[in-house]
């Protein structure tokens, strides 16, 4: 292979891109948005500033929540009749979290009390790999405002996802970069390269290329690069424009770049069978659409949950996630990282074979 | 002089349609051959088998002594292809278009400022090609081709729909490039331009190749060849036509200079375009002729 070649195809996509108001509003869609998000969570948590983090079932006169009062909580701490407006409060995202005090828990009570139980209702946003290491962020919290040092503490904390199938509600601020980050990796992976490729059939220069030495694999590496390098670059610019960069920023690079690849394949296998920019727009905004919004509307009902994990982009978003809001030497992201891994593997042999079927063709 | 080009019993159809049934021809080197034929003769197809975009179902194509489509990589680097259409890329400059091909090419960014110069597009090599005209665009493909200073040059259709001026410079590019020893297969709708240029022609029509050899060949060949003779009787103006190829109108005409005595005699030569009509049926006459 020629390094000259693919660099010339990625010199000329890059000025091709620039101009191209396809390609620049795929790449800014994603950016902009972040930012408008960004600017209207941090508006809502600014005048969030006071509101309550935690719903409470419970009487105020609660030795727990005395203590917890007195200890500067008071602006942290709303109180809520029974579990249903508690839900309702959640949903809407009034309060992060719903605790249910079922009786007396004091700084004093005695180990015979531990059986009693904390429920903690946690909103469905969060999923089932971040419960435990939330169970565990809580209970410090109580811990340190207790001022008991080491375990056990004086009850037992249940974790409960918030029973609700009408929407993933206060989760948004979460989900959004993860969201918008998918979003960039399959507009130009599902949208923009096979786009690019039928481009250069129908207008008739993919032939003009032809009559010159450079092979298909040159051909398709420097558009993949393209791809590759518009990617990144977009996620480059959200995550330092919304300043969201953190320790754990290299493995999201790894899970989206590997998820990025794994999208380029299958705009390569769109692109080889796509008889023009129409087909293309319809195949690739199906995609888009099913890798988009499965990952992100997951929580939001049964039918979706049973599907997502077949959906790649599944993988890729709670990769993202964890890497983004959570301490990965705590929470691992193996699993979705070798699934995104086998995903691209298998895209890329369905690929490498598609083409070379069709070269045995021609 | 060598051939350069040879085309032997070469074929190909789409479905149950052959649209080339068989054809065979020969080029010479640093000659123009002109390919000509009506629309959906085959000549596009022709093309794109000689340059290898499509594979022939049958025959053989010999370009250079190389083999199409087997020795394909060499082929590329010694023929320049100019389209029936405009593949360009109309975001970039003229100047970004041909230095991407030039890196295709292996070929050094001097070699850019060579073609631009050669087709006069020094002036506009900053310009975004879609905001060229036609006869821009088309000179920006023909330094495209000519990049890697191909030894066969293949241009389809090169002054379609172009104005005078652009044409005619095309035609003087093309006629510079043959003085320069390249050697150029030309497909054009213009037959004026064709006897113009040509030193050989071949007519294509349904896929074959109905007549082939120089213009003034095919002229004599095919082509009418009438005098047209007039003279005076009792005042009044008389105008007749012979044909000179049958006997017996050249007889009439014998008689005539006889009787009376000329007061013009003009000689009418064929023109390429009636030899065209000629072999590939004037479709538009008869379909005239069918409806009355």
């Amino acid at each position: 292979m020629k390094i000259r070649s693919v660099l010339a195809i990625l010199k000329k996509d890059i000025l091709d891109g620039t101009k191209n108001y396809h390609i620049v509003l795929m790449v800014l869609t994603p950016i902009i948005l972040s930012l408008l998000f960004s600017k209207l969570l941090t508006q809502g948590q600014s005048s969030e500033g006071n509101m309550p983090e935690f719903g409470f079932i419970s009487s105020p006169q609660q030795p727990l929540i005395e203590m917890l009062l007195d200890k500067g909580m008071k602006n942290k701490i709303q109180f809520y009749q029974d579990r249903d407006s508690l839900e309702a409060a959640l949903l809407d995202g009034k309060v992060k979290f719903g605790v249910i005090l079922p009786e007396i828990i004091s700084e004093n009570s005695a180990p015979d009390k531990l059986k009693k139980t904390v429920i903690l209702i946690y909103p469905p946003s969060i999923p089932e790999f971040a419960a435990d290491a939330l169970k565990n962020s809580i209970e410090s919290m109580f811990r340190e405002q207790l001022h008991i040092p080491v375990p056990p503490l004086p009850f037992q904390l249940k974790m409960e996802p918030l029973a609700s199938n009408s929407g993933s509600g206060g989760g948004m601020s979460d989900n959004i970069f993860p969201m918008l980050i998918l979003m960039a990796i399959g507009a130009i992976g599902f949208l923009a390269l096979p786009m690019s490729i039928v481009e250069e059939r129908e207008k008739g220069t993919l032939n003009a290329i032809f009559l010159t030495p450079i092979t298909p694999t040159e051909f398709i590496v420097g558009k993949s690069l393209f791809s590759f390098i518009l990617i990144g670059i977009t996620i480059v610019l959200i995550l330092t424009l919304n300043d969201k960069w953190n320790d754990n920023s290299h493995y999201l690079f790894l899970v989206s770049m590997t998820g990025a690849l794994m999208t380029i394949f299958a705009g390569l296998i769109i692109a080889n069978f796509a008889q023009s920019q129409g087909s293309v727009n319809s195949v690739g905004t199906i995609l888009f659409l099913i890798f988009q919004m499965i990952p992100t509307l997951q929580y939001a009902g049964d039918a979706i949950a049973k599907l997502a994990p077949f959906v790649p982009s599944t993988y890729i978003f709670s990769g993202i996630k964890k890497t983004l809001f959570f301490d990965i030497s705590k929470i691992s992201i193996n699993f979705d990282l070798t699934m995104v891994f086998c995903f691209t593997l298998v895209l890329y042999l369905i690929a490498y074979f598609v083409y070379k079927l069709k070269k045995a063709d021609k | 002089m060598n051939n350069i080009i040879s085309v032997d019993n070469l074929s190909k159809s789409y479905g149950d349609k052959q649209v080339v049934k068989g054809i065979s021809f020969n080029v010479s080197e640093c000659e123009i051959f002109g390919f000509l034929g009506p629309n959906g003769a085959g000549k596009t197809t022709t093309i794109r088998m000689m340059i290898g975009e499509i594979g022939a179902d049958s025959g053989k194509i010999e370009i250079a002594g190389l083999k199409v489509p087997k020795d394909m990589a060499q082929l590329k680097t010694i023929v320049g292809v100019v389209p029936d259409f405009q593949n360009i890329y109309d975001r970039l400059s003229v100047r970004a278009n041909l230095e991407f091909f030039a890196s295709l090419n292996s070929i050094s960014k001097t070699e850019v400022d060579r073609v631009l110069d050669e087709v006069f597009l020094t002036e506009h090599q900053q310009k975004a090609c879609k905001n060229l005209s036609r006869g821009l665009r088309q000179r920006t493909l023909i330094a495209r081709a000519l990049l890697h200073k191909p030894k066969v040059f293949f241009l389809d259709e090169p002054t379609s729909a172009l104005d005078p001026m652009s044409a005619k410079l095309i035609r003087e590019l093309i006629l510079k490039l043959k003085n320069n020893g390249t050697t150029v297969f030309l497909t054009t709708h213009y037959m004026e331009e064709a006897d113009l240029l040509c030193d050989k022609i071949a007519i294509m029509n349904q896929g074959n190749i109905v007549a082939s050899g120089s213009p003034q060949g095919l002229k004599d060949k095919i082509g009418r060849k009438a005098v047209i003779y007039e003279y005076n009787v009792d005042g009044e103006m008389q105008k007749v036509e012979f044909s000179l190829s049958t006997k017996e109108d050249r007889e009439k005409l014998a008689a005539l200079l006889r009787e009376h005595e000329p007061i013009k005699i003009h000689t009418q030569e064929a023109t390429l375009e009636e030899v065209f009509l000629s072999v590939t049926g004037d479709k538009w006459n008869n379909s005239k002729e069918n409806n009355q």
